[in-house]
């Protein structure tokens, strides 16, 4: 058994998921919730949970702020939240578990399987630590992504990702000084998240880091030279858009 | 050439009023209430035999869905319904927040609320920041008193709070910004519309002696159904 701490403000969301987790984990035991960041810290200290259910509120930053008050977060943490953008963005790009309420069970499931998956192994946090610094840093270009491959996490700054290329299920990053990063994801879901973030996507196997973007070719139907060296293909459909953002800077 | 511009100016109006009624139906309800709410009912569900209250919370969240989506594509609307969404509103949260909080509407008894239009909605930005931000973390009973009346082609609004105060919410929530900057919008347009001066007024009471929370007052213009 797993045992399981929820915290949140509401106490009427508390007895929502704590009837979930009755109904649908029998894996986990719960015990014991809290409705204010001191509460909680004296609960995770007296039941030294494996998991915790931590809300975080629209822009209050408390759960991250309880995360960053503790001495030692030597558990796993799932997100609660109720749609919010920006707190969505910043749990998407560090790869965290994250849910969304009103909780659906199916997404429950499989987030509470991933964790106690990742309790059997052990390289906790370094994920928690990426969001941390994602939503306390308000400089965008030194935001970091987590990208894991079988044998590494790898945590790469933004600006130092100058291109992306999609190798059917795989997605190559290329990145300053680091080479090249291979992850088992498709190019489309990096194309959704790194948009915000001064990323395009050129073609259908290609998305740039406009900051690495140190020239245009206008041969054969047009490629972008990178500051690698590297020159990538425009596809048609999109030379269009693209020439827009080069006139802009013109 | 003239028509042209004529018709290019048309359609660039209808633009403006298009992209107006877009913020207008965002302003209106803050989906954050929404799966917040949903999520407290099923609370409620799971909460052993308190099974009378969330069929009771759930028919109110459909009823108040079923107003804001009909008054979402109406300028105006009775004032009987528009007090019945804020009081709908008002009650689904006390429920969401269990009981932290009183409210009352103040009716002008002089008032036929089924003869009066009003713009809706107008009022709800107000109620939620008192509810979410204003009352939360306070160790005491909140207090919302919401009352309106007549006063010549127009009414006046006015919602005082006892919570926190307006000017003690921790750091200007983007939605409320927002909430505020369409609420100013509206009562732009509806100013130009009737060409009169319309008031509106938000203040901290901390700062009178013995006195706490908030106060917001307004005026909007009516329209009479004699239908």
């Amino acid at each position: 058994m797993h045992k399981v701490v929820i915290v949140d403000d509401e106490e009427q969301a508390i007895k929502d998921l704590a009837g979930l987790i009755t109904l649908y984990c029998p894996g986990l035991e719960l015990t014991g919730t809290a409705t204010s960041s001191d509460e909680a810290i004296d609960i995770i200290y007296r039941e030294q949970p494996e998991i915790v259910f931590l809300d975080i509120q629209i822009d209050a930053k408390s759960g991250i702020e309880l995360l960053q008050e503790m001495d030692q977060v030597n558990f796993e943490v799932i997100f609660v939240t109720a749609h919010q953008h920006y707190a969505i963005d910043a749990l998407r790009l560090s790869a965290v578990d994250y849910l969304l309420k009103p909780v659906e069970v199916d997404l429950l499931l499989n987030s509470v399987s991933r964790v106690t998956e990742k309790l059997k192994q052990s390289n906790l946090n370094s994920n928690l630590d990426t969001l941390i610094h994602n939503l306390s840093n308000t400089n965008i270009c030194k935001k970091k992504l987590v990208l894991s491959t079988m044998e590494m996490v790898h945590l790469v700054e933004l600006n130092d990702i100058v291109w992306c290329k999609s190798e059917t299920n795989y997605t190559k990053f290329r990145v300053v000084e680091q080479g090249n990063i291979i992850i088992s994801k498709t190019l489309k879901e990096y194309a959704g998240q790194l948009s915000a973030f001064g990323f395009l996507r050129i073609h259908r196997s290609y998305l740039i880091n406009l900051k690495h973007l140190v020239g245009f070719d206008k041969r054969e139907g047009g490629s972008v030279v990178m500051s690698d060296g590297e020159k990538l293909p425009v596809a048609i459909r999109k030379r269009e858009e693209f020439m827009k953002i080069f006139e802009q800077w013109k | 050439m003239i028509v042209l511009w004529y018709q290019k100016k048309l359609i660039r109006q209808k633009h403006q009023v298009s992209i107006h009624k877009q913020q207008l139906l965002r302003s209106q309800i803050n989906p954050h209430f929404i799966f917040n709410a949903l999520t407290s009912i099923r609370g409620y569900l799971f909460d052993g035999n308190d099974i009378l209250t969330s069929v009771n919370y759930l028919g109110k969240f459909a009823k108040l869905m079923r107003m804001v989506l009909n008054h979402s594509s109406s300028e105006w609307v009775p004032l009987e319904e528009e007090l019945q969404a804020l009081s709908l509103y008002l009650e689904i949260q006390k429920m969401r927040f269990k009981d932290s909080f009183e409210f009352h509407l103040i009716i002008d008894q002089s008032l036929e609320t089924d003869q009066v239009m009003v713009p809706p909605l107008l009022a709800q930005p107000f109620i939620e920041n008192a509810v979410e931000h204003g009352f939360k973390n306070i160790d005491y009973i909140g207090k919302l008193d919401l009352s309106c009346k007549v006063e010549g082609e127009t009414i006046r609004f006015e919602i005082v709070d006892n919570g926190i105060g307006v000017d003690h919410i921790a750091g200007k929530k983007k939605h409320e910004s927002k909430a505020h900057h369409i609420f100013t919008e509206r009562l732009k347009v509806l100013s130009r519309l009737r060409k009169t001066r319309l008031h509106y007024l938000i203040e901290d009471l901390g700062k009178y002696a013995g006195k706490r929370g908030t106060k917001v007052e307004y005026t909007v213009p009516i329209e009479w159904n004699y239908a």
